[in-house]
């Protein structure tokens, strides 16, 4: 039985942990805290796998898991303020920019300065979830999202290409 | 200037890759069990112990005056009730776990309220520990007053109650302003964050 769900979560993190690697990745900017978070993501998994009733995709569940972990990350007594984090994942790009692309770099620099909601729907609309999935995982009404990422959409372009002009 | 597709297949070729192995996570999840386990243990065992050094101490000290009986059975009380607290928390620390599925606005609500609760629990407990340890201590000043001379028993007293009084109005209040400060800046990050799901 044990070995049968171990069996079950090494397929289910080969099939998503990249995603919500990248999730983690595209909240925190810092590929070492996300590792931490989608590691903890995972830990949730296993924790509740017994407990998942089909009432969605199991990749959407687990996505929903990677959000919440993501957002209560601020909990942890590693966490950095807000405007610390976005400073720190500036401050990050920028000394990595000589070494990196540079275009990388200033894409990282926008995303930081999105909001966190921002940060994680962007992400995923990045990694081309689609929208009813990412619907159902962020909470919001599919229309009110597609709204929202038009938004979103916008306001990173708009940063990304204020701060490649500079 | 670029449009948004292009900063798509920027971060597409270019999000580094995860370094954390299945291997690992599986340990991760191993070790925090174990440690969780062993910490839990731990306390159990400390209490335990306390528990038998406080009922050694009843079998073998002769205590007079009823009083002195009904303050023992009121450390008893407070350890049993301070074991409870330990289980207790260790029963909330699942609580991530538990709700991790729900949407993330009810996910943050869910998680404000828990950590108001949790304070409120907090700092209510303490309270009732506290008055519960001075009753003990109130009870068996009775047989101290029979057994000890005046002097002593004056000193001993004004020991217990300046300890209490610093324990009340200065490390009470140190910790309730302490948590209440951190409880409340996560809670205006929470409700910073929930805003943003609405």
């Amino acid at each position: 039985m044990k070995d049968q769900k171990r069996i079950a979560f090494k397929k289910l993190f080969e099939e998503n942990s990249k995603k919500v690697f990248n999730l983690c990745y595209g909240y925190t900017g810092d590929a070492d805290m996300a590792n931490d978070l989608m590691q903890e993501t995972f830990i949730k998994v296993w924790q509740n796998l017994d407990k998942f009733r089909n009432q969605s995709q199991l990749s959407t569940w687990i996505y929903r898991i990677g959000v919440n972990t993501c957002l209560s990350h601020l909990r942890s007594a590693k966490r950095k303020p807000t405007e610390e984090l976005n400073d720190y994942i500036i401050e990050n790009h920028t000394e990595e920019a000589g070494e990196q692309n540079e275009q990388v770099a200033a894409l990282y620099r926008a995303i930081a300065q999105l909001k966190e909601n921002e940060r994680i729907i962007i992400t995923m609309v990045l990694d081309e979830v689609p929208y009813a999935e990412i619907a159902e995982i962020s909470g919001i009404s599919e229309g009110n999202l597609r709204v929202r990422i038009h938004r979103i959409k916008h306001k990173l372009t708009e940063i990304y290409n204020r701060i490649e002009r500079v | 200037m670029k449009e948004f597709e292009e900063l798509q297949q920027l971060w597409r070729k270019n999000v580094p890759d995860s370094k954390r192995s299945f291997e690992e996570v599986m340990r991760a999840i191993e070790s925090g069990r174990k440690e969780l386990a062993t910490k839990m243990l731990w306390h159990v065992v400390a209490f335990a112990a306390g528990l038998l050094v406080l009922f050694y101490i009843w079998l073998t000290v002769p205590f007079v005056t009823w009083t002195s009986h009904l303050a023992l059975l009121l450390l008893a009380a407070c350890m049993v009730y301070a074991l409870r607290a330990q289980w207790r928390s260790y029963k909330e620390m699942q609580f991530d776990a538990l709700e991790s599925g729900q949407k993330p606005e009810a996910f943050i609500s869910r998680l404000k309220k828990f950590k108001a609760d949790r304070y409120r629990q907090h700092t209510r407990s303490f309270v009732i520990y506290e008055v519960c340890l001075a009753l003990a201590f109130v009870l068996y000043s009775i047989e101290l007053y029979f057994a000890l001379s005046l002097g002593v028993f004056i000193g001993m007293m004004i020991f217990i109650i300046f300890w209490f009084l610093i324990s009340h109005f200065v490390f009470l209040k140190a910790y309730i302003d302490h948590e209440n400060e951190k409880v409340q800046s996560l809670i205006d990050e929470l409700d910073r964050i929930r805003n943003q799901f609405d």
